[in-house]
């Protein structure tokens, strides 16, 4: 609940201020974005599993994020910046396809 | 999908059963002020911010959301195409250079071609032809003036610079013969009789001073007892021509008039 209620928060926060991004974060801020999304979405399936902890979810999330603007900086120095946001854009999309699936199955049962 | 897929992590499966995901649903809905749920909460509360300004971002931007090597890419992309487009409008400019050359030239060509036709005309005797000159008028009773003095006349005129001469209704051109025949003199195979009728268009006051040289043409045709009236005139009009010959060889083959022209 506390969740929801800070996601609606969150986008509230965000069309109030309509801050601008950082020069230094714009490239990795989607990725992080969808990385985070990963994290709620295998947290709403620990939920519907029952096995959902608050403190693997915030390790999940934090590690996501970090893990991913990690991946985008280093391809960036590498010079293989775009290919390589493109495949942990994939990888990162594909979670959350079959959680998203493992979700709909509890859910519905289909 | 494998069994790791879930972020969320294990910890035990307390409850089973059909209905029991929607009942862990609403147990985990209800608010519990736990450390746990309070830091799942402000993340998520990041989650959504960050959602939003990068949705503006995408939104708003063009080239703001682009990195430096898409920028780079974006900028050498537009910089092959503007070469490209500079290369295409050098090629364009010359080729309307060229065009309009040749139509210059063409236009010169084809200025200097007409004045060239209207030379030829007159001179074979094709279109009729206006402008100053003289009228000389032979009255012969006696019949003393023959082909020899006609000719006489015709030469005297045409060395003073008669560009167009006609005796008696018929143009003089090239290939004009003058002959003696039993009824007379005939030109061009025409009678030509007394008074002889001879325009000459030129410079009117040097045809008539040709004409009245003292022992020239003029005497000699009063020596054979023939009046003679010679009349400058402003604006002399020929109207006699000359069908061409076979006028599709004249006209395919300029040369083939000059050549005539210059046997004359």
């Amino acid at each position: 609940m506390i969740a929801v209620l800070g996601l609606v928060v969150g986008v509230v926060v965000g069309l109030v201020l309509q801050p601008t991004v950082p020069a230094v974060v714009q490239p990795y801020l989607p990725i992080a974005v969808v990385a985070a999304l990963d994290a709620v979405f295998g947290g709403l399936r620990a939920v519907l599993d029952g096995v959902f902890d608050d403190r693997v979810f915030v390790v999940s999330f934090l590690s996501n994020v970090v893990v991913a603007a990690l991946v985008v900086y280093l391809g960036d120095q590498l010079g293989v910046g775009a290919q390589l946001s493109t495949g942990v854009v994939v990888v990162l999309g594909i979670r959350i396809f079959s959680n998203a699936a493992a979700i709909r199955r509890h859910l519905f049962g289909a | 999908m494998s069994a790791d897929d879930g972020e969320g992590g294990a910890r035990a499966a307390p409850d089973r059963g059909p209905r029991a995901p929607l009942r862990r649903l609403r147990t985990a809905l209800r608010p519990r002020a736990t450390r746990g749920q309070l830091l799942a909460g402000l993340l998520c509360a990041a989650l959504g911010f960050a959602l939003v300004v990068q949705l503006r971002v995408t939104q708003e931007s063009g080239l703001d959301g682009l990195s430096e090597p898409e920028l780079v890419r974006s900028l050498d992309e537009l910089g092959d195409q503007v070469q490209s487009l500079e290369l295409e409008l050098s090629d364009l400019e010359q080729t309307r250079r060229t065009l309009e050359s040749e139509g210059d030239r063409r236009q010169a060509a084809l200025r200097s071609a007409q004045e060239r036709q209207e030379s030829l005309e007159l001179l074979a005797g094709t279109v009729p032809a206006v402008g100053p000159g003289v009228r000389v008028s032979v009255v012969d009773p006696a019949g003393g003036v023959g082909r020899i003095r006609l000719v006489g006349v015709i030469n005297e005129l045409r060395d003073a610079g008669a560009e167009v001469v006609s005796v008696g209704g018929v143009r003089l051109v090239a290939s004009t013969d003058v002959v003696d025949t039993a009824r007379g003199v005939e030109v061009d195979g025409r009678p030509v009789t007394s008074p002889f009728d001879v325009l000459a268009i030129g410079d009117p006051a040097r045809l008539s001073a040709t004409i009245g040289i003292p022992g020239g043409v003029l005497d000699s045709l009063e020596n054979e007892g023939a009046t003679v009236t010679v009349e400058p005139r402003e604006q002399l009009r020929i109207t006699a021509v000359v069908d061409p010959p076979g006028a599709g060889d004249l006209e395919a083959d300029p040369g083939a008039a000059q050549a005539e022209q210059d046997d004359g």
